[in-house]
Order: C-alpha cells, then structure tokens, then sequence
C-alpha cells in the first residue's frame, strides 16, 4: 500500500482532573488516500477526542500525529499554518457547525481560499472553483449562495459544512459524528454523500459515528473503540459479518434492527467489561 | 388497571402575537390497555407534542381541541387540581434525557417519595417502602442506601432507569416514553428496552412509546402508529408496519433505513438511494 | 441577557402591571424621542438666548418665561431646553465610547484566554472594585473641572461591564463549531474575530448600550450636580440644579432641570426594560 497520508501513532491523552482521565489510551492507525475508514464506539471511548487530536485542536499527552511525513503542529494561539489546513474536520452539531451572520457563499469560499494559499495558483484540479459550482455539487441551488444558514434544514447545513471543508481541497476529511443529530431517514444518506464526495475529491476520509449500521455501509475498514483504546480493526463488512472481539460482538448485538420482527437486542449485564487487546482482521 | 386511551381528532395549534401555527392536525388513535403503543416519526411530526398533550404539559400559548379518553376521563376538559392528580398518578412520563429530568440536588428517595406520598396520601416509612420496591423493579440494587444517594452517583442508563421507577411509583395506568433511550449508548439501551418489556409484561402496564429510532421501534413496540406534519398517517401491527407498509410515506422511511427489509444494504443501494433523491428531504 | 447594573427603574418597572407595561414602554419611547428630537433641534427653537442675563432676576414662572427666571436673570426654559443637546449628545458620546473599549476589552480576553484573559479580567475588577461615583469624582478633579474630562472620567468607568458580559459571550463562542472550523480553514485571530465572534456578540451587545444611556446622562449629570463637569455658564442640568441649591426657596430653580433628567433617566431605561421582556418573554414571569 502507498505511503499513508495521515498517520497516528501512540497516541494518549489524559483530561486533567484528580486523578487524570486517560481518553485515549494509545492509539495508532493510518488514513490512506481514497479510503473511508469508520472509528466506532460509545461515548466516553476517546473517538472525539481522536478527532480533535488528528485536527491539532488538542495536544495530544503523548505520541504523534504524521501528516505527509511530518509532524502535524497543534493550533496554538495564532493562526494556522497554510500548509496544514490539508486536515479538514466536518463537526457533529448542524445547528452550530455553520456562522449563523454570514452567507453560505462567503463561508464555502473560506474554504476555497485556504486551498488557494496552500497550493498556489498552479492548482488546476477539477474541483468546482466557486461556491455556487460547490452547491451545485452537493445538489443544492447556485442561489443559494446568498442566503443564511438558519434558512437550511439540518441535512442541507451538514451538506454545506461539508463543501465548505472540501474546497479547501484537504488531504483528510474528518466526520465527528456529522450525521448523528440528523433525522434517521436522512442519515445514511448524508453519510453517503460525504464520503463519496471526499473519495472524489482524491482525499481520505475518517468517520466517526456510534452507528455501526450506517458506517459499516459507508466505511472500507472499521476500528472499534473501546476505554481509549482500539480493541478491533479490519474490513467493515467482516467485522459486521463476524465480529471477533467480545465487545464489538456486544455492540453489534445491541443494535435493533428495523425489521418488526420484535425481536429484543442482547442485553449485556451492565458492568461487564472486556479485554483491551486487540484484535486485527 | 385499565390504562385505554383514546385520542380523537386531537388539534393544537401554538399562538403567538399574530401567527397560528397547526402542530396537530386531528390525530387518532387508540392504545390498548398492557401493550406498548409505538409513535414513530421524524422530527417536528408532533410525536412528543401529542404525548405532551396527553399529560396536559402542552405549551401555555397551545390550543386544544378534540379528545384524550383515558378510561372514561376526558383529559383535555380536565384542569387545575383535578389535573395534578391525574399526572403522575394515573398517568406517568419518562422523558429523553435523564440527566435534566432528574432534579440533580435531591436525593434519589425524596424525588422518589414527595410525589407518592402526596399522591397517595401514605406516611414517609410506607413511601420509603414503596419506593425500595420500585427501584428494585428498574434493577437498581442497594436498598435504602440507594434512596440517600444523588443523580449523579448513577450512570445514564441507571437515570433513566431512576426516571422509569419514579414514574412507575404511583402505579399509573398509562405511561408515556418519550424518546427514553435516545440519549442512552446502544449497548444501554438493551437493558432499558429488555426492562420497560419486562414491566409491561409483569405489571400489564400501558405504555406510549415515543421515538424516531425504528429500530428501537422494531424491538419494543406492539403496535406502531407513524406520524408525519401532525397526524397519523399510518398504524399498524409492529409487523405489518416494517413488513408491509401501506402509506407510502412509511415505505420511503423504511427503504432509507439501513437494516430494514427494503433498506439498504451495500453502498451500492445508498448510491441509488442518492440518484432517486430519497430521503424525504428537499 | 443579564445586564449587571442595579437599577431603581427596574424595581420601579416591576411594580407597573404587567398590561399596563407596553402602553408605559410606548409612552417612554414617546418622551425620549421628543428629548432626541430636542437635543437636535433645541437650540433653535428656545424663545431666549440661555445664556443672556438680560432679564429680571428670579421670575416665577409665567407666560412669557415658562419656567420662570434664574438668579441671573436667565430664561429657565430655554436653558434647560438647550442643555438637552449637552446631556443627551454627551451621554451617547459616553455609551458608544464605553461599548467600544468595553468590547475591545471583552473580546480580546475571551477569545485569547490564559495569560491575556488574566491580565484585562483583574484590570476590570480593580475598576469594578472602586464605587463608581467616587473614582469617576477623583479622576475628574485629578483631571481639573469641564465637561470632556466629566466624559472621560464616566468612560473609566462605564466600560468594565460591557468588558465582562462581551467576554462571558466571546468564551461560549469561542468552543462554537464554526469557530474551530474557521481555524481549521487557517483564519489568522484577527479574521476569526472580525467574521465569526465581533458579528455574533454585536446584537446583544449594542441591546445593552442602548439601556445604558439613561444612567450615563445621570451619572454625567450627578459629576456637573458636584462642580466637576460644566461649568457656568454652561446650560447643563446637574450644574442648573447645582446653583438652585443655594436659592433653594426658589422652587422652579431645581424643579424644571430635576424634571429633565429624571424623564430622560426613566423613559430610557423603561424603553430598555419594554425591550427586554419583548425579546425575553421567560424574564416576564418572573
């Protein structure tokens, strides 16, 4: 396989406290070019805060996080640097993912902008170069451009979120969540949208869900995570098929499926905890 | 117990300065004494307001009109006092989110106590009693101890555990679920679902359960009623409805579904979901 | 909003029956606009020049001298008309003049934090800490008696309440999504104010300004009242009332300025109280 474009490794971050809570417990894995790969688990399991750490938002305690071959710098007080804004992050809460006092036209073209400062003028992909060319893409109205967030409903907001982060034409997308506050008829389907347009866009994309059955649709390869830790990894449709690990065979046995069978999900006892070590496919 | 309710051509509108805005536009529907009605829909459908309404916690600007039989009471012609013994005592509530329901400065005992006592005019130690029994229904151990800790000793799942026992305290003939494991991880909500199956079972409680999440519906309902723009468009056997829907608006609901029967299954069907446009939104 | 500034016209406020309360806001927006519309206009208007001493002295009031005559022989009220336009043009000097460094202040600190946010909150609380009238009395005598420094020393300080409410706004913004997003995207600090905070804390910010402007004209009006703003012959209020205190058996020398100011204070801060339970209607019931 070709060289990873972004690349974790050992990554742990303590939240401070007395005592410290570990969130993530060492982690390392690698995002390639043209792949989806779904991180899956519950809340608390440290998926969030993997997302925060692979933008630079957050420090990591210890470890390091690669993007094309070098180390990725935390966002301090100051701005970025323009060579890093090839990490873009599309964030859970449609109702604040957008400004509410600008139009959607002069947010995409942020993105657009960013993607000019880093890659010069001489970048000619065939990537729509305007915002109503963006909104076109993501099968909304050009004329939209000119209206305000507040007149788009929750799917449309993750949809112009996620335009905006690609016209800074990123190397990875990241998705912490995006589809989770969005009604369910509609979540698949906005998944979908993103993760083929990220794939288009010849980047690499991180999807961060709790819901197995959707990134399992979206995702070539899965981690489950657990207690900080990745306890699962390997191509998505063997791990939905035949999970390995006992807590990822707990978590796809929790899930109720719509099919009106009545059919209850297995109860785990609450309490029961599971080994950390992990298992690859 | 008898628990029946029946809502007939329920309509409430909000007003406000100049504007009436319809939530609900006439909503039937029957629930069965000791069986878990499901109300499906997306959001803004008026699932949670018509539950709302049933226990008379619509908004101060609604107007109602219609009526909510439960037994042979007329809900909505009841007001004031009358209405305070009826909620909470005949008709109990479990909402969403377990950590703003719960009061997070009382003890577990006294949210637990106040209103049975003031319910069902009983002494403290009768209370205290009661209230031991009902957290050790919901699978909360610990006996009296546990009647002196506070909300945040307990998990979310515990919580709403907490919050379904509070409800239950008074022995009320219907209960109304809004959402209650929404905000639970599913491996949770397992346990939350076997639990509120388990109750009706044992105890032929009547439950309204409220949720967008079809496959909780699928898991816990009895029968299932789908709302969209504030009526009832379809209901139906739990079966039926994922099987063999017959509104169409329950067939495009289920084939974006992943899991469901006509839902899909590869990327490949979320491509052609994506081509047809599907999704129900514009 | 949760504007921190106790005030007797909101407990006077409460006590109007809540169906009373819009007829009242619309009767203070009503005695206020006419104030604005004096303070433009005003000068021009009066039947006597304010400061010609050319009449007799201590005139009751009558149908020719409305408000009657001063100890100098000056027309009543075409003065106090005339001191509209000092009062109430300096006490919006003053509002803007606070918002903007209040704000400043408020943004910097909450949108930096750690060591910048330490540095301006403990500079506003040294402020916060002195009483209001006493420090802004000191600096005006430090600064020697005229009504610019009477401004200046209103202005340090009116500013730290906007610096403190700004700053509460700005902290819960800046863990807003879009915020992030916008960082992601390589906005320099200064772009991400300027398009994603500044906007979003503009709106409540100018909300409270303008409740503002009926305790500045008091506060400014209280600094002439004590000899440490205008000075004569300027047709100010507070020093109007200042002077009648020494003829105090003429009633109409304090009556007719005290009324000035007590309706342009009251319909302002009415004005803002209507304002608030239109846009805060939970604020109602309490």
């Amino acid at each position: 396989m070709s060289e990873p474009v972004l690349s974790v490794h050992d990554v742990v971050v303590d939240y401070p406290g007395r005592p410290p809570t570990r969130a993530v417990d060492g982690v390392s894995f690698d995002i390639h070019t043209g792949e989806v790969v779904g991180l899956v688990g519950e809340s608390g399991c440290g998926k969030s805060t993997m997302a925060r750490v692979l933008t630079g938002l957050l420090k990591p305690n210890a470890g390091t996080v690669i993007y094309r071959g070098e180390e990725l710098r935390p966002l301090g007080l100051g701005g970025r640097a323009p060579d890093s804004t090839g990490v873009q992050m599309v964030f859970q809460d449609p109702g604040s993912s957008l400004n509410p006092r600008r139009r959607i036209g002069s947010q995409i073209q942020d993105g657009l902008d960013a993607a000019k400062r880093r890659l010069g003028a001489t970048d000619a992909k065939d990537r729509p170069q305007t915002p109503q060319e963006w909104l076109e893409r993501i099968g909304m109205d050009p004329e939209d451009a000119q209206r305000y967030p507040r007149s788009f409903s929750g799917g449309q907001r993750q949809r112009i979120a996620t335009a905006r982060a690609l016209a800074a034409a990123p190397d990875v997308l990241i998705g912490d969540e995006p589809i989770s506050s969005l009604d369910a008829s509609t979540q698949a389907l906005i998944a979908y949208v993103m993760s083929t347009l990220t794939i288009a866009q010849g980047a690499g994309m991180l999807f961060i869900s709790h819901d197995l059955a959707v990134v399992r649709l979206i995702a070539d390869r899965l981690l489950v995570m657990y207690k900080g830790r990745i306890v699962e990894r390997g191509p998505a449709q063997k791990i939905w098929a035949d999970p390995q690990h006992p807590y990822t065979k707990a978590l796809l046995g929790a899930i109720p499926l719509p099919d009106g069978a009545q059919r209850m999900p297995t109860v785990t006892p609450p309490g029961t905890s599971y080994p950390l070590d992990e298992i690859v496919r | 117990m008898s628990g029946e309710l029946n809502i007939k051509d329920l309509k409430l509108d909000i007003k406000t300065h100049d504007e009436v805005t319809p939530i609900l536009r006439g909503v039937n529907l029957r629930v069965e004494a000791g069986t878990v009605q499901g109300l499906a829909g997306e959001s803004g459908s008026g699932k949670t307001m018509t539950g709302l309404t049933v226990i008379g916690l619509e908004p101060a600007t609604a107007v109602t009109t219609g009526e909510i039989w439960l037994g042979d009471t007329d809900l909505l012609t009841i007001t004031g006092s009358s209405l305070n013994a009826i909620r909470g005592q005949r008709v109990g509530m479990v909402f969403q989110d377990p950590s703003t329901s719960l009061h997070p400065q009382l003890s577990i005992g006294s949210q637990l106590t106040d209103h049975m006592r003031y319910h069902l005019k009983i002494s403290k130690a009768q209370a205290r009693e009661k209230a031991i029994a009902a957290l050790d229904r919901v699978g909360i151990t610990g006996g009296s101890s546990a009647l002196s800790r506070y909300p945040h000793e307990y998990s979310g799942g515990q919580r709403q555990r907490i919050a379904i026992a509070i409800a239950l305290a008074c022995d009320p003939e219907l209960v109304i679920m809004d959402e209650p494991t929404t905000a639970l991880d599913v491996t949770v909500q397992a346990g939350v679902l076997a639990l509120v199956r388990d109750l009706v079972d044992s105890l032929g409680l009547t439950v309204l359960f409220i949720t967008h999440d079809l496959g909780v519906m699928s898991a816990i309902a009895d029968r299932v009623a789908v709302m969209r723009r504030g009526a009832v468009v379809e209901e139906g056997s739990c079966e039926q409805i994922f099987t063999d829907p017959q509104h169409d608006y329950t067939r495009s609901l289920l084939s974006s579904l992943p899991g469901s029967a006509t839902g899909p299954r590869t990327r490949d069907d979320l491509a052609h979901l994506a081509e047809i446009g599907a999704g129900g939104e514009s | 909003m949760d504007i921190p500034r106790r005030s007797w016209t909101r407990r006077l406020w409460r006590k109007i029956p809540r169906e009373m309360r819009m007829p009242v806001g619309a009767l203070a927006f009503f005695v206020a606009l006419v104030w604005v519309i004096l303070c433009i206009i005003g000068p021009s208007i009066v039947p006597f020049d304010p400061l010609a001493q050319n009449l007799q002295r201590f005139l009751e009031p009558n149908s020719v001298n409305w408000f009657g005559t001063d100890e100098l022989g000056r027309d009543l009220y075409s003065r106090v008309i005339a001191g509209a336009r000092i009062t109430i043009s300096l006490a919006l000097m003053l509002v803007v003049a606070s918002m903007l460094i209040g704000s400043i202040i408020g943004v910097l600190a909450g949108f930096f934090g750690r060591w910048v946010d330490e540095v301006l909150m403990r500079l506003t609380d040294i402020v916060l800490a002195f009483p209001t009238v006493i420090l802004a009395m000191v600096t005006a005598a430090a600064l020697g008696a005229s009504l610019f420094n009477a401004v200046l020393a209103a202005l340090i300080v009116s500013w730290p309440p906007y610096a403190r409410v700004v700053r509460s706004m700005v902290l819960s913004l800046r863990e807003a999504d879009f915020v992030s997003s916008g960082r992601l995207l390589g906005f320099s600090p200064m772009k991400s104010m300027r398009l994603d905070i500044v906007p979003n804390v503009a709106g409540p910010t100018l909300v409270m300004a303008s409740l503002d402007i009926g305790n500045a004209a008091l506060l400014l009006s209280g600094l002439s009242f004590l000899g440490l703003g205008a000075k004569p012959p300027t047709p100010e209020w507070g020093s109007m009332i200042s002077a009648a205190l020494s003829n105090f058996d003429k009633w109409w020398l304090g009556l007719f300025p005290g009324l000035a100011i007590s309706t342009v204070v009251i319909a302002f801060n009415f004005i803002g109280d209507a304002l608030r339970d239109a846009f805060d209607p939970e604020a109602v019931r309490v």
